[in-house]
């Protein structure tokens, strides 16, 4: 155990933990961001008017295409898409930005499958009291919807955190950067991977929790 | 002055006519039910009427007023004055009784809390219901369930009630408690426009009688007339059926 822990020179453990941070800020700006945009969709397509119909029709295309193609793919669209328009963002942002999108399209087809599992006399029943689209969703649809929308949503956002190690690819140093970086020096590869797995768990597990624990609380609401 | 007044409505789903040529009005504290075979279009003209289901032509009056359908404003205020009550009950399932009732005079119509909750309080006890206040839709019985939904609608004071085949979905042994609440709204003077296929209630608690089929209305008349002597030979045909039974 001392001889395994002075392998990692206090260089090395800066590293790690400095990759450890960023997978995790990636994975809770995809997770928060992915979420809220995700929620902002599904609920813009449940609306029926005209007005907003070039809205639904780009939301339906956005979530078609991107759950249609690799992560690593809209990464390298995103960072040379920022390139040539000379925005020059740190990879980081680009890598944040990519995660988004994409957890985006994904939760947001989450979201909307769930507020469509509520059965239509809820929507005709709130229309006859007088009811809004919004006071609808806000008061009946959503509440029933979490129950259908939360254990997905959660494995999903448990998925995210791995496809952080992408980020790699534009040269994030994220979490498995950092491990590889060390295996090039020179410690003991099982040693560096088996760090970088209990960390990586050290993130997903506490989510898997907390999405149980959400379950519990918010899907508590009865539904048929 | 009727207090509904409907004049030549039509209504039609794709190429499919559901409704034509409908015309007939009700006065205050009238109880007037719509009878006739399945598909006959009774309850889409109740749907027409609460604005749930658009419409080709025609006029509705409440009060006087002409209702434009196109106006949201003007659905919202009828829809204010005029409740329904659905054959699917279709209450809240993420809410407790007490909330379907009180949701929406607090929520949406922001009258004072103490007052809608009081109100809902009394309209529950009223129905047998007082008991299962805290209780959530699918822990009732479908006898229950109707009666939280009748309260519901009661919770808003309308002027009027469209009743759509309350008691199709419930088990023959729940039928009783919910018609012994309408029929003392109808003691009350309530308004009420009923689809029902409970011939026995139509007879007791309706004084005029719609008899519809395929779209059209075939005869209208008192609720005895319509019964006992009908006129026109679907009528007869449909009114003898359903009395052999």
């Amino acid at each position: 155990m001392i001889r395994a822990a002075a392998l990692f020179s206090y260089y090395d453990l800066t590293l790690l933990l400095e990759g450890f941070l960023t997978t995790f800020a990636l994975s809770l700006i995809g997770c928060l961001g992915g979420f809220v945009l995700g929620f902002a969709a599904a609920i813009l397509r449940t609306t029926r008017s005209r007005v907003m119909a070039p809205v639904r029709a780009a939301l339906f295309v956005y979530a078609m295409f991107l759950r249609r193609v690799p992560f690593l793919v809209t990464l390298m669209l995103v960072f040379y898409a920022t390139q040539s328009l000379h925005a020059n963002l740190p990879t980081f942002a680009v890598a944040s930005i990519s995660i988004c999108l994409i957890a985006a399209a994904y939760l947001g087809e989450i979201t909307r499958g769930g507020l469509e599992s509520v059965h239509a006399n809820q929507w005709q029943g709130a229309r006859a009291l007088n009811f809004s689209h919004w006071q609808t969703l806000r008061y009946v649809i959503v509440p029933q919807a979490w129950r259908v929308i939360l254990p997905p949503t959660f494995g999903f956002l448990v998925m995210i955190i791995k496809d952080t190690a992408l980020a790699s690819q534009i040269g994030v140093m994220e979490l498995t950067a950092a491990g590889k970086v060390l295996g090039n020096k020179g410690v003991p590869a099982v040693l560096v991977y088996g760090a970088i797995l209990m960390l990586y768990f050290s993130m997903s597990y506490p989510l898997a929790r907390l999405g149980k624990h959400v379950e519990r609380r918010l899907a508590a609401a009865r539904n048929h | 002055m009727p207090l509904l007044e409907i004049t030549d409505l039509k209504a039609s789903y794709g190429s499919h006519t559901a409704l034509e040529g409908i015309t007939f009005s009700l006065e205050k504290g009238d109880v007037v039910s719509l009878i006739g075979p399945s598909g006959s279009g009774k309850s889409t003209l109740l749907r027409v009427l609460m604005g749930l289901t658009p419409h080709a032509q025609g006029s509705v009056r409440f009060d006087g007023r002409i209702i434009d359908y196109a106006d949201d404003a003007a659905v919202r205020a009828l829809r204010a004055d005029v409740a329904i009550v659905f054959q699917q009950y279709n209450l809240f399932q993420n809410m407790t009784v007490l909330d379907n009732v009180t949701i929406t005079p607090i929520k949406i119509k922001r009258w004072p809390r103490r007052a809608a909750l009081q109100h809902a309080t009394e309209l529950l006890a009223r129905m047998g219901l007082s008991h299962r206040l805290h209780a959530y839709p699918d822990e009732l019985s479908g006898g229950q369930q109707q009666r939280v939904a009748i309260a519901r609608a009661l919770a808003l004071r309308p002027r009027m009630l469209l009743l759509d085949e309350i008691t199709a979905a419930l088990d023959p042994e729940l039928v009783g408690d919910v018609l012994a609440t309408i029929r003392e709204l109808s003691g009350d003077g309530m308004t009420m426009l009923i689809v029902s296929h409970e011939m026995g209630f139509v007879r007791e608690v309706s004084s005029r009688v719609v008899f519809m089929a395929e779209g059209r209305i075939v005869e209208t008349g008192t609720t005895q007339q319509i019964f006992d002597a009908p006129l026109e030979a679907r009528t007869i045909d449909f009114v003898g059926k359903i009395l052999r039974h």
